[in-house]
């Protein structure tokens, strides 16, 4: 029932796109916003059967699912009413990114050598007000200050506050770990607030990219798993069994991610339809077969990236409390990641 | 009008400190004891009272700091304060105008260690929290653990900064329990039990699991 009542929220927000739509006569939209409603009831169906029989997959299923309703309503208000909407929902998924890493890394006196010190907060402050602050120069299209804003001028803003608070323990451990931290959660991940004026097709063709790549990468994974057993002692065997990282994540292969990249490279292709043409010209299947390609590859190392990072805070301090129960960071690591690189393959291209 | 703040005031702490109970508390009155870090708890604690009860809710606050200025009377205000005079010597008498308010049929919201102190730092609880428990038996007393807001707004330092705030909730007390587990009168003995309880519940985080999630193959 709890995960029923979490759904309340980003249904009401399709039904009011759905009226949205209909006042302005867009049917075409419409009938895609109603056929991804369709959808997201049957596999909310199947979560709450998989739950019910109380299935090894449930809390995985459900949580995506989640994912996914939330993701239709954002882009279907974003298409349906004003587009500072889509800003204002992924500026506070940027925020939320954000504080739940801020949260995550232990903080204490500067002298008990932990990567954050209690005299970091003015600076952490500063970091969250990058997001608001890319909402606005992103809703008014200044790009060349947007790109310029978090790695330049916040990076250097930062060591400048450190000197005014007349501090040297622990200084560079901290204006790394905060520098890190806006790079990848305000910028990269703040990128889908540039992309809104891209298109909100172009997002979505991102983020649905992304999230379908996980999906197909625990199937490849457990197929390729099933072959590798089946398969006699070997140089095939170890070849399939080659690892990207054995510490990191022990259950990652480079044949894992690199044939889940072509599955995704794949549909991209099949989804192209749905990209309008972009300055008067349209992507080519070619293009759109790269740009999935890169997006599958990439999508594996936010995983990996963000699980290094919690080890390395997990090691360090068995103890540590994360509170909350966000995951905030879980969901959105791939998106850190393709993000960017779907942004600028396409702006590159057509801009 | 005290429920529309109350209203409001948990809207902000969803949307900035990302903290929201799992579920409000049904019993009344009840007695909710927490860890004390910052001025945020009082807020963080009022969400776990139903909107429609929360002018019935009151905090315990020491007369010295919130009886008087601006802050008294914001506090007053917004959580229906109860002053006691910290350090009087007589505690008995300190204690009677939160007995008042529990015969009025009215829950509270203490802090027993008495005040915020070092950041993270869970301070010995004082004994009135133990005397409450044994005059009010059947009242429920649910410990809280705040993780989270130590962080968000330390002691001493004005700038309240976003980050991540836990309300655990913990198994709740009777005071008869108490009382048959350490005996009538041993007021500093409950106190205590109370102060290990949350104190178990501050620490027990969420351990990484010893190997990689199972969630994914690739």
């Amino acid at each position: 029932m709890r995960s029923l009542s979490h759904l309340t929220v980003p249904f009401l927000l399709l039904a009011f796109s759905a009226y949205e739509l209909r006042e302005k006569g867009e049917t075409g939209m419409l009938g895609i916003l109603l056929a991804v409603a369709g959808l997201l009831l049957f596999f909310t169906a199947v979560s709450a059967l998989l739950r019910w029989k109380k299935a090894a997959l449930a809390q995985e299923v459900s949580s995506r699912t989640e994912t996914w309703w939330w993701m239709a309503a954002v882009f279907m208000l974003a298409f349906s009413t004003h587009r500072l909407v889509s800003f204002l929902f992924l500026g506070f998924l940027c925020f939320s990114a954000l504080r739940e890493y801020f949260s995550l890394l232990p903080m204490r006196d500067a002298s008990e050598g932990q990567i954050l010190s209690f005299r970091d907060r003015p600076s952490i402050l500063v970091a969250y007000c990058m997001v608001p602050l890319s909402i606005y120069v992103a809703y008014i299209r200044w790009y060349e200050l947007f790109i310029i804003l978090v790695p330049v001028y916040f990076f250097l803003l930062i060591p400048i506050l450190f000197v005014i608070q007349d501090r040297t323990e622990g200084a560079l451990k901290s204006m790394g770990a905060i520098s890190l931290g806006t790079l990848f959660f305000a910028f990269c991940l703040g990128h889908a607030l540039f992309m809104i004026n891209v298109g909100p097709m172009l997002l979505f063709f991102c983020f649905f990219l992304t999230e379908s790549r996980d999906v197909i990468a625990f199937w490849v994974g457990k197929a390729l798993g099933a072959l590798t057993a089946a398969l006699p002692e070997g140089g095939a065997r170890r070849l399939l069994e080659l690892r990207v990282a054995p510490t990191v994540n022990p259950r990652k292969t480079w044949a894992g991610g690199l044939l889940s990249a072509l599955a995704v490279a794949g549909l991209a292709v099949a989804v192209r339809p749905l990209l309008p043409p972009f300055g008067g010209a349209a992507a080519t299947r070619e293009f759109c077969a790269v740009a999935g390609f890169a997006i599958g590859f990439f999508g594996l190392f936010g995983d990996l990236v963000f699980g290094m990072v919690k080890r390395d805070i997990g090691v360090k301090d068995t103890g540590s409390l994360l509170p909350g129960h966000g995951g905030v960071i879980d969901r959105v690591n791939g998106l850190v990641f393709t993000v960017p690189l779907t942004f600028h393959l396409f702006y590159w291209r057509f801009f | 009008m005290r429920a529309l703040v109350h209203a409001v005031l948990r809207l902000l702490l969803r949307v900035i400190f990302g903290a929201a109970p799992r579920q409000t508390i049904g019993d009344w009155p009840a007695i909710v004891v927490a860890n004390h870090d910052t001025h945020l708890d009082v807020f963080l604690v009022f969400s776990l009272f139903p909107l429609w009860r929360v002018s019935r809710v009151r905090a315990v606050a020491a007369a010295d700091y919130f009886g008087r200025g601006f802050l008294g009377v914001g506090a007053r205000l917004a959580f229906n304060t109860i002053l006691v005079q910290r350090a009087s010597g007589d505690a008995s008498a300190a204690l009677e105008p939160v007995r008042e308010a529990l015969r009025a049929d009215c829950s509270l919201v203490i802090f027993p260690e008495g005040t915020r102190g070092e950041p993270g730092v869970l301070l010995p609880f004082k004994p009135g929290i133990g005397a409450l428990a044994e005059e009010f038996p059947d009242v429920p007393i649910h410990p809280v653990a705040l993780v989270g807001a130590e962080r968000a707004l330390p002691k001493g330092d004005p700038l309240p900064v976003p980050f991540n705030i836990e309300i655990r909730q913990l198994e709740k007390v009777y005071g008869r329990d108490l009382v048959r587990r350490h005996g009538a009168g041993a007021r500093r003995a409950m106190a205590a039990e109370l102060e290990a309880r949350i104190r178990e519940g501050l620490k027990e985080g969420e351990p990484l699991p010893p190997e990689a999630p199972a969630e994914e193959g690739a």
